[in-house]
């Protein structure tokens, strides 16, 4: 695997093993992951194959009486993230490193407005409430929602799909991370939707040089915005390279066979 | 909170629900002071008169008690000490029980186990036993039976918060406040208890009749509240010897504790569907992406 110079995530051998009445299950088994700056690496592989869990690993959501997280290094810009005291991790989650979700309904607070939570990053990163306001809204227009003004006290009940996964990568991208982790953002929107916020992703990385770590199932997202990729299974890595290298010549059987599982993959 | 308002005066029900708790605070804080002579005043040829009888006064509107007392100025003046026994045990077992509740869903560990299990017991406990025990020992002054009452009707809150937690803690929108930078101090404060405070809310309003009618069987007891002194639940029980001639002298206060119950059991019902923007009705839908 060749090194990347000036890596934004550079994570080593990672484990996450499951505590289960049978004995720990490991979820993840010794990944290995280099992201550099502005950089995008799509992760591709069916269900269970560990992807979500090495993401839940890299954002510090892992349950530590749930689960034993291990590596020989994670590094984000060259920090440790491994061992971090809560409070340091609250300083690097949200303004370093963000994640957006599938489902943004769900990760949305119902019982508050949307402005509020798009506010919310900034205010826990330090500012005031006028200022948070000021760049929630300006936030709002910029990832593409229509009449921001009048719609930052309505609900999430109250937007479309497409809406809310962009209020959510607005409340994502509100700090200006290094590192965006997208946990497949486009799975439950229908596909023209789906191009859309590709590309407010896209134009979101060219503007601020984000360096952006794509979630996916679906080979057609991965080749659509990703300049390398991982393809996992069962916990490993079994195949990684450039986006032509992967898909285009696949190495591994079971790269084909997912490739082969995928309708329309001649477009690639 | 202007939307709160908004919603608030398009509702009948929450607006006179709100006006007869607050006629009944009026009473709890002016009676006393208005009707306190007159509520102890003697009148032997008014002994158990009839409601709507103005012969002997318009004060006996509402029919005198068996030494002839007026009962409209009982009712006013036994206001507060029953609202404000009622409020203050449903605000202490609200406030302490819901923040036990909500760190032990919260936490979870050995410790939590251990307070839980405290919680049974006070719960498996016969509340009354355990009232006049207590009021027994200490003597049955209005705070202590605030205080038997606020500890003996906790562990609802208790529950109740902790259930809510264990549920919203695992909602997705705790993970992605998590990934914004979320301490577990915000979280618990901005989306734990906003969700778990309208139910604790709807609790306290039920629980707030279930109080005034615990009282009353206190005072009923000779435990709770001592004559002079006098509660809505004291007037019932005293009127209890002439039911069958003068169903009055317990109706009225019986009917004021109805009331002032339901009113909160109304009011509490309305802040349920207020405080959730999905049942609240909708100003306008949002527009597609």
């Amino acid at each position: 695997m060749p090194e990347v110079p000036v890596g934004v995530l550079d994570v080593r051998n990672l484990r996450v093993a499951f505590r289960t009445h049978a004995g720990d299950f490991e979820a993840v088994r010794g990944v290995d992951l280099q992201i550099g700056r502005d950089e995008a690496l799509a992760v591709i592989g069916e269900s269970g194959s560990g992807k979500s869990v090495t993401a839940s690993a890299i954002m510090g959501l892992i349950d530590a009486r749930q689960a034993r997280v291990t590596a020989d290094r994670m590094l984000l810009e060259g920090r440790e993230l491994l061992g971090l005291s809560h409070g340091e991790r609250e300083r690097i989650n949200g303004a370093r490193v963000a994640m957006v979700f599938q489902d943004a309904l769900a990760h949305l607070n119902p019982v508050y407005p949307v402005g509020w939570q798009v506010a919310e990053t900034c205010r826990l990163h330090g500012q005031t409430a006028r200022a948070a306001r000021a760049r929630a809204l300006e936030l709002m227009e910029h990832v593409g929602i229509a009449r921001a003004r009048g719609r930052y006290d309505d609900y999430p009940h109250q937007f479309s799909g497409g809406e809310r996964q962009r209020l959510l990568i607005a409340m994502a991208v509100a700090m200006r991370p290094a590192l965006l982790v997208a946990d497949e953002p486009t799975t439950a929107l229908d596909v023209s939707v789906q191009a859309q916020i590709l590309e407010l992703l896209r134009s979101l990385r060219a503007e601020t040089g984000m360096a952006l770590m794509m979630i996916t199932h679906d080979v057609g997202v991965a080749a659509d915005i990703a300049d390398r990729v991982v393809v996992m299974r069962e916990g490993e890595v079994v195949e990684s390279g450039t986006v032509r290298e992967v898909l285009l010549a696949p190495r591994h059987p079971y790269t084909r066979a997912l490739l082969s599982a995928q309708i329309g993959r001649a477009h690639v | 909170m202007t939307l709160l308002r908004h919603d608030f005066l398009r509702s009948p029900v929450a607006v006179a629900s709100a006006t007869t708790l607050i006629a009944a605070a009026l009473f709890a804080i002016l009676g006393p002071a208005l009707f306190g002579d007159v509520a102890g005043k003697v009148n032997l040829r008014a002994r158990n008169a009839p409601p709507f009888d103005l012969h002997s006064g318009w004060l006996n509107i509402l029919g005198a008690d068996a030494l002839g007392r007026s009962i409209v100025a009982r009712i006013a003046v036994a206001a507060r000490n029953t609202i404000g026994i009622a409020a203050a045990a449903v605000v202490a077992s609200l406030v302490v029980g819901g923040g036990i509740g909500v760190l032990v869903g919260l936490s979870n560990g050995r410790m939590a186990g251990f307070i839980m299990r405290c919680v049974d017991i006070v719960m498996s406990f016969p509340s009354l036993l355990l009232a006049l025990v207590v009021l027994y020992v200490l003597s049955p002054s209005p705070w202590n039976v605030v205080l038997v009452l606020a500890i003996t009707r906790m562990p609802i809150y208790v529950r109740t918060a902790r259930a809510e937690v264990l549920e919203i803690r695992e909602r997705a929108f705790i993970a992605a406040a998590r990934v914004m930078g979320g301490g577990t101090r915000h979280i618990a404060m901005h989306h734990v208890v906003p969700l778990v405070l309208p139910t604790l809310l709807i609790v306290a309003g039920l629980e707030f009749a279930l109080v005034v009618l615990a009282e009353s069987a206190l005072s009923f007891l000779g435990m709770g509240i001592q004559p002079p002194d006098m509660t809505w639940g004291l007037m019932v029980s005293d009127g209890r010897s002439y039911i069958a001639t003068a169903w009055w002298v317990s109706f009225w206060p019986g009917l004021t504790i109805v009331l002032v119950a339901l009113s909160a059991n109304l009011l509490a019902n309305w802040f349920r569907g207020a405080s959730d923007p999905t049942l609240r009705k909708p100003r306008k839908v949002g527009a597609d992406a």
